[in-house]
């Protein structure tokens, strides 16, 4: 992955992100949120907006 | 004989070097079929292929190592024989070399008249050359057919003339060009190989055909054509690509072969005008093909301004690294060949041409394709590296790699994928919460123990009350599902209770170890903001604390029914915190179903039961615990509490093994290695421990051996795990230490998935280390609190998540995976990028290195050692015979032990700087201690010129170069010393050099054929043959007395065998050819009138005297008879000594499993130690063809009879020796029976033979040499001397000895011919007797030794008159021995070893030998005497004597002189 310079921060079913060089399809599973840069930028971006890294249904089950 | 002297060519310097690294190899000579269509004529081939020799020097030049270095000698009148058989030859003459100093180096053998088998040594050909000298071969030949003169161009220079030139020429602007091209090149192309590199490059090898597709060559060249470069150019550059994806080089050495022929007339010449180019060239992936095609073109036509430099210079002059493991510089090269398979033109027959393959490889790889319109290609390789799949594989990603990038040459190079990999089918299973699963096995196993600590157990039942009110009591302390909770606990029980009470309640237990620093728990609780922390600490921070003790009260009066939180299996169970190699601790958040799943996977691999015991060893703070845990209690098994300070005594910790009867023991490689010094000590058999699982650390194969050797039952199993992918992920079971050469990691539990991938996300061919990737179900749900560092570490996949693990693995070919090291301990130091974990490894290779780690500091390699480690300099050596300079640890420190993290893994970042310990530096002067230090430092000085030499400094580093290594070998071996260069590159200082030392024979000027002839006899010698050389006295003496005596014996033996076996003809008569081949006597003949001296010539080939019957289903009757019959033919028919060979073989079947093998010869070709030898190497050839048909025949010894006959001349021309038997001999008498005055000189007589079984001569020899102290034989000799005394009655006489001739020299043994002399022992029984006498024959015997190849011819002449007539002869053919017990066997029921019947004329009045059984020892004493000489009655009084003179010798001590 370390060849890369571009990237797309991406989410998937349980709400869990990622990010995803720029060059490549997005894996089955996995919407891009829109957010795109470099690692650092998609980094920082996610540190930002995910707030819980559990998966969305015990989140969910949890009540939080 | 005329001959003109050249220096070598530089390419030629190369090759002959290669040829003294590895003499007389295969790697360089060349196999060439011509297949003919129609019969060709013999005569008219062999003088066709006289012409083309004639023609071109080189085919006429052998090789030596002058004063300046290596020279060619062109000889004139080289004759080259056709070799003419019947039998397919390819496979003997592929595997035979050639002898650079004697020649000719180019063989020749028609086949059937239909198959021409060339042999050639590169260092005279080329590839270029073939097309020469097969157009030549077939114009002269057609030409002779047609009767007319041949066409063929005028040559106006010689290859000689060439390398005279090009020796003279100066390279310094080339060797400039390279010196810059190649600074900080890299010494080696790590392409991975199957198997771990060999101390010594060994040059076998094979080579594997490949396809490319129709349409390749012209895709290949529309591509050239585009980017002005060739379709060479264009193949490199796909083969660069290739390359780049194998070994992960960016910058990347390729050689090329390149010809010099760079004017038109060189073109007609046969000879090496090949050289190697190293092109180095850059690849990155980034680019795309087309950019690559361009880089490799520039950087091709800039060096092909300079490839006249010949590689080996190129290597020498820049002191780049020499490693005896691989070839300089280059390692792999690659080469595009054009093909004309046109058939040629043989008169009225055509022929069609292939290169043979003779089973080497000069490099790791070489990569070639032909073009003849379409290509096709092979691959040469290292057998020693590689599998053939392994070569597949790379050929079919060539072949995918090659065909994308000529559709597409502008897609970046990244984007081509060598593999279509398949999703491997995970196991999905949705499993319970880890407290319901113990709660199941409460529910079935209430009353077996769960857990012990310190002596107490606590049964399933009270477990889970325990725990029951301790959940109730936290959720009444306000914990809550979803929630964390905190756990500071010594290692008691107490862990135990409080996590299952923590996951009853719904929340994940967050463990802290009391050992760990004070602000880890600050650090971690605040992190994960836990609603309390359960202690047993006291009063210990800020956070709310649930203290066991304070609360126990309230604990205990809480229900120990289940609080019953209704807990889904995705809910976390705990977040365990890792440290990684930078940056804060982070908390992995790992969910019931992770853990569940993994231990669903872990019943599957090592299924758990309720009878297994476990250890809960580790800190809880470190997942391993988790497996402990659950590994017992979720199927009713017991866990044992260390406690802390037992888990860190390695032999309280052995004891409560064997005490608890552990069958479930999980430990670091590092405890292990720990745990098995102490049991080392103080052995225990802890049978019942069935499984030790290993993980956290990379397994050292050095550990699994020491721990194999204890000899335990327990079975190992590797685990390689990660906490973010829950506690394991792969499992390698091992049996045993064998196979485990390297850290194998195994296959994927069945829940997860691995990926081997690159930088660009593409998975990496198989044996190609990358990146690991984790997919499934027991991924980590992330980093508690960090979701920008779960985003990079867990990455999308299809359809789910794979995690980054950071290690470097490669996929095995057989399955499995090797783990290589962490993607942090890959450093770049100097520009190279190294694998710290492959420098570990080659260290702990060492027998004294018990655990090692190699870190950087200050941009050096520092190396940790523990153990009893040797000094500096003699690690360094050991390193550099598997490790490029560049991955020596600059330092080495010896510590104690190494120090280890809280979790019992090496902990780097505490090791000392690296000035602590024994470090000394490399390139300190230390002065020579040893004589073979001083001898080395001395030689050294003398061929560098460089004073001063120390016994650590690099041969290489002081200005050696391959050319002044033979220079050092040479000197050495003037001193007596002997050095083979591999040697040398392996160990290049004194100090380490100095114990491969071995002393030598000096060696003697190579033997020449011809040599000493005059010119006038060698042209008259037949066309056939290939050597000729005075006879040895002994030979003479036997024709002269033949002659004499009307033939009488004739010195003809016939020598009848019984052998057990099955018979095969065709397998016998490729026996006795492969024989003859190797041994020239045995195409030798004898001519005693024709030249100006007796003379022995040796034939190209002879036929080959075998015949075969079958007597099966004979009455044994009338395969006696027959036997007997052949037996007396063999006898009656007498050979002609003019005619090769002077000997033959009739084997007769006698049944499925026994022949008769009866075989005569001429004893002047064959002494008995060469004619068993012979009868030996028949049989066990014989045998070795049974087994394989192919199988290569051995090289022909080194030492020949020629060299022996120059022997036999320098002996009888010393002074020293003719004094010493002149002063011995002078006046003295063989005669014992005639009256000694020249009656018959030659008697025509028939001995009578008496043989007879000594059984107690073994023992009585052994007796007489013990006690006086000499060997056997001398033993045996004063017996002879005694019974001669007793019945001649004289106190003086004079006996023969029979001595053996043969050189002290490598190989001496294995040469035949008739290396035999007699001596005569003159003897005086006045004054010694018994033991006495036996020393005095010894000594006698030494002091001949260096005299006794002085011809008995000579020697009679001191005496009063010729007559020798009693002789002695000690025999133990040692050859023999090798036939015990193998598959085909002589059947003696006597001694083991002799002959059936037995046709040997002696010439001696009284003839004896003691033959003594190799195998069995058993003694036979065989007596042939002449009857008008000596009676029967006086030869049997000589057996009865014999028998007693041995007896009352091992007697001793008595008077034994009784004259009667």
């Amino acid at each position: 992955m370390d060849a890369f310079k571009d990237f797309t921060v991406v989410i998937n079913d349980e709400e869990q992100y990622s990010i995803w060089p720029a060059e490549l399809d997005v894996p089955a599973g996995w919407t891009p949120t829109g957010a795109s840069g470099t690692r650092d930028e998609c980094v920082r971006h996610i540190d930002e907006v995910w707030t819980d890294i559990r998966p969305k249904s015990l989140r969910v089950a949890l009540g939080v | 004989m005329n001959s003109r002297i050249a220096p070598v060519s530089g390419l030629q310097r190369g090759l002959w070097f290669l040829d003294r690294w590895n003499p007389g190899s295969v790697a360089y000579t060349v196999p060439w079929v011509f297949t003919f269509d129609a019969p060709v004529d013999p005569d008219v081939l062999e003088q066709s292929l006289a012409q083309v020799i004639d023609r071109h020097e080189a085919l006429r030049t052998t090789f030596s190592f002058g004063p300046d270095g290596p020279q060619q000698t062109v000889h004139e009148n080289v004759r080259i024989p056709l070799r003419r058989t019947d039998h397919t030859a390819l496979d003997e003459e592929m595997h035979a070399g050639f002898d650079l100093t004697i020649g000719p180096l180019l063989r020749a053998t028609l086949v059937s008249g239909t198959t021409l088998i060339l042999i050639v040594h590169h260092i005279v050909w080329d590839g270029w050359s073939a097309g020469v000298f097969e157009r030549e071969l077939a114009e002269s030949y057609t030409a002779a057919i047609e009767g007319r003169e041949p066409v063929l161009p005028e040559l106006t220079t010689q290859y000689a003339d060439y390398a005279t030139e090009q020796a003279a020429e100066v390279y310094d602007d080339h060797l400039e060009y390279w010196r810059e091209q190649l600074s900080g090149a890299p010494s080696r192309l790590a392409v991975p190989t199957d198997r771990d590199r060999p101390a010594q490059q060994d040059f076998t090898g094979d080579t594997r055909e490949f396809e490319l597709p129709l349409g390749t060559a012209a895709q290949v060249q529309d591509l050239a054509g585009a980017q002005d470069a060739t379709p060479f150019i264009v193949q490199l550059a796909a083969f660069a690509a290739l390359m780049n994806r194998y070994t992960g080089a960016e910058d990347l050495v390729v050689g090329t072969p390149v010809t010099t022929r760079d004017r038109p007339e060189l073109a007609d010449l046969v000879g090496y005008f090949v050289n190697i180019v190293p092109l180095r060239l850059r690849v990155d992936r980034a680019a795309t093909f087309r950019e690559l095609v361009e880089h490799v073109r520039d950087t091709a036509f800039d060096a092909y301004a300079y490839l006249d430099v010949p590689f080996d210079v190129v290597v020498d002059t820049l002191a780049l690294e020499r490693s005896a493991q691989h070839a300089p510089l280059v390692q792999v090269v690659f080469g595009t060949h054009a093909e004309d398979a046109a058939p040629l033109r043989f008169g009225p027959a055509t022929a069609t041409r292939q290169v043979h393959h003779n089973g080497t490889s000069k490099f790791d790889l070489t990569w070639s394709t032909f073009d003849d319109g379409e290509l096709r290609g092979e691959v040469e390789y290292s057998t020693g590296l590689f599998e053939v799949s392994t070569v597949d594989r790379m050929t079919g990603h060539w072949r995918t790699l090659l065909a994308a990038v000529l559709s597409d040459p502008d897609r970046p190079l990244w984007k081509i994928e060598l593999d279509v990999e398949s999703a491997p089918a995970l196991v999905e299973t949705r499993p319970r919460c880890l407290h319901e699963s113990f709660e199941n096995a409460a529910d079935r196993f209430p009353d077996r123990p769960a857990l012990t600590y310190e002596g107490q157990s606590t049964s399933y039942a009270e477990l889970d009350a325990r725990a029951n009110r301790l959940a109730h009591a936290l959720i009444a302390a306000g914990v809550r599902h979803g929630d964390r909770v905190g756990l500071l606990l010594d290692r008691t029980d107490a862990i135990v209770v409080s996590i299952l009470a923590v996951l009853k309640t719904g929340a994940a237990y967050v463990p802290v170890d009391p050992a760990a620093p004070d602000d880890r728990a600050a650090f971690v609780f605040g992190d994960t903001d836990v609603r309390l922390v359960v202690t047993d600490q006291g009063d210990v921070g800020p956070w709310p604390l649930f203290d066991l003790s304070a609360q126990r009260e309230t604990i205990v009066a809480q229900p120990s029914s289940r609080p019953g939180v209704p807990v889904r299996p995705d809910d976390l169970a705990y977040l365990i915190f890792t440290s990684g190699s930078t940056g804060k601790p982070k908390g992995v958040a790992v969910a019931h179903e992770h853990v569940g799943r993994l231990m669903d996977s872990g019943q599957d691999h090592f299924a758990f039961a309720e009878t297994d015991v476990w250890t809960l060893f580790h800190s809880y703070a470190f997942d391993w615990t988790v497996w402990e845990l659950w590994g017992a209690l979720h199927h009713g098994g017991r866990l044992v509490v260390v406690p802390y300070l037992v888990s860190r005594s390695p032999e309280g910790f052995a004891d409560l093994l064997a005490e608890q009867a552990v069958t479930c023991l999980c430990l670091t490689p590092s405890a292990l290695r720990q745990l098995e010094l102490t049991l080392r000590s103080a052995s225990r058999a802890l049978p019942d421990l069935r499984w030790v699982m290993l993980g956290g650390e990379a397994l050292d194969p050095a550990v699994v051996r020491r721990w194999f050797d204890l000899g335990l039952s327990a079975r190992l199993c590797n685990l390689y795990g990660i906490t973010e992918t829950t506690v394991h992920v792969t499992t390698h079971d091992l049996t045993g230490a064998d196979g485990f050469e390297r850290s194998l990691i195994g296959s994927p539990m069945p829940h997860l998935a691995a990926h081997v991938l690159d930088d660009w996300l593409r998975p990496c061919p198989v044996g190609v280390p990358g990146e690991l990737y984790i997919a499934g179900g027991a991924l980590a749900d992330g980093y508690w609190g960090r979701p920008g560092l779960t985003a990079q570490r867990f990455v999308p996949t299809s359809g789910g998540r794979l995690y980054r693990t950071g290690d470097v693995a490669r996929r095995l070919a057989g399955g499995g995976m090797e783990y290589v090291g962490r993607c942090d301990s890959q450093v770049k130091i100097r520009g190279f990028r190294i694998e710290l974990g492959e420098i570990e490894h080659a260290l702990g290779a060492h027998s004294s290195v018990d655990s090692c780690v190699v870190t950087v500091h200050d941009d050096r390699l520092a190396a940790y050692v523990t153990g009893p480690v040797p000094t500096y300099p003699e690690l360094r050596a050991f390193l550099a015979q598997s490790l490029p300079e560049h991955m020596i640890p600059a330092t080495v420190t010896v510590l104690d032990k190494l120090p280890v993290t809280v979790n019992g893994k090496i902990d780097r970042k505490a090791l000392p700087a690296p000035s602590a310990g024994s470090v000394s530096s490399p390139n300190a002067y230390v002065a020579p201690s040893t004589p073979g230090e001083r001898l080395l430092t001395e030689v050294w000085a003398d061929v560098l010129g460089v004073p001063d030499i120390g016994v650590h400094d690099n041969f290489f580093h002081l200005g050696g170069d391959s050319i002044r290594a033979v220079h050092l070998a040479g000197k050495l071996r003037d001193h007596g010393w002997a050095l083979t260069l591999p040697d040398l590159f392996a160990a290049p200082t004194p100090a380490t050099l100095a114990p491969s030392l071995r002393p030598c024979a000096v060696e003697r000027a190579p033997a020449v054929p011809f040599d000493g002839l005059s010119e006038m006899d060698c042209q008259a010698l037949p066309d056939d043959v290939v050597d000729a050389y005075p006879m040895a006295a002994m030979q003479v003496g036997m024709i002269y007395h033949m002659e004499l005596s009307g033939d009488a014996g004739g010195y003809h033996n016939v020598n009848s065998y019984r052998v057990s076996g099955r018979l095969d003809e065709h397998a016998l008569r490729a026996a006795v050819a492969g024989v003859m081949a190797r041994h020239p006597v045995l195409r030798t003949s004898l001519d005693v009138f024709t030249y100006r001296q007796p003379l022995q010539l040796v034939h190209a080939e002879a036929p080959t005297p075998v015949e075969v019957d079958d007597l099966c289903g004979l009455p044994g009757a009338a395969q006696q008879q027959a036997v007997r019959a052949v037996f007396d033919t063999h006898c009656a028919t007498r050979f002609d000594l003019r005619t090769a060979p002077l000997f033959r073989v009739t084997a007769q079947r006698l049944a499925e499993d026994t022949f008769q093998l009866t075989i005569a010869e001429h004893h002047s070709i064959l002494d008995g130690w060469s004619f068993t030898s012979l009868l030996t190497e028949i049989l066990e050839r014989h045998a070795e063809l049974l087994a394989d048909r192919f199988a290569p025949l051995a090289l022909p010894p080194a030492s020949t009879y020629r060299d022996f006959v120059a022997a036999e001349q320098a002996a009888a021309d010393s002074e020293t020796s003719q004094r010493f038997w002149r002063e011995r001999l002078t006046g003295a008498s063989g005669a014992l029976w005639s009256d000694g005055a020249g009656s018959a000189e030659a008697t025509a007589e028939i001995p009578r033979t008496v043989e007879q079984l000594l059984p107690d001569a073994p023992a009585q020899l052994q007796a007489i040499a013990e006690a006086a102290g000499v060997p056997i034989k001398a033993a045996a000799l004063a017996a002879h001397v005694l019974a001669l005394h007793r019945i001649t009655g004289r106190d003086r006489l004079t006996t023969g000895l029979s001595v053996n001739g043969r050189l002290e020299e490598r190989n001496g043994t294995e040469a035949y011919g008739l290396f035999l002399n007699t001596v005569p022992l003159v003897l005086d029984l006045t004054t010694s007797t018994g033991l006495d006498l036996v020393r005095e024959l010894h000594e006698a015997e030494v002091a001949l030794l260096p005299h006794r190849r002085v011809p008995f011819a000579q020697l009679a002449r001191y005496m009063t008159g010729t007559r020798l007539e009693a002789c002695f002869a000690f025999l133990r053919f040692h050859a023999l021995g090798r036939l015990d017990g193998s598959a085909t066997s002589i059947v003696d029921d006597r001694i083991g070893c002799e002959p059936d019947m037995r046709y040997e004329p002696t010439n001696f009045a009284l003839g004896v030998a003691l033959v003594q059984d190799p195998s069995s020892d058993r003694i036979l004493l065989a007596v042939d005497h002449l009857r008008s000489l000596v009676p029967d009655d006086v030869a049997d009084a000589y057996v009865s004597a014999y028998t007693e003179a041995l007896a009352a010798l091992a007697a001793a001590r008595t008077p034994l002189i009784s004259v009667q």
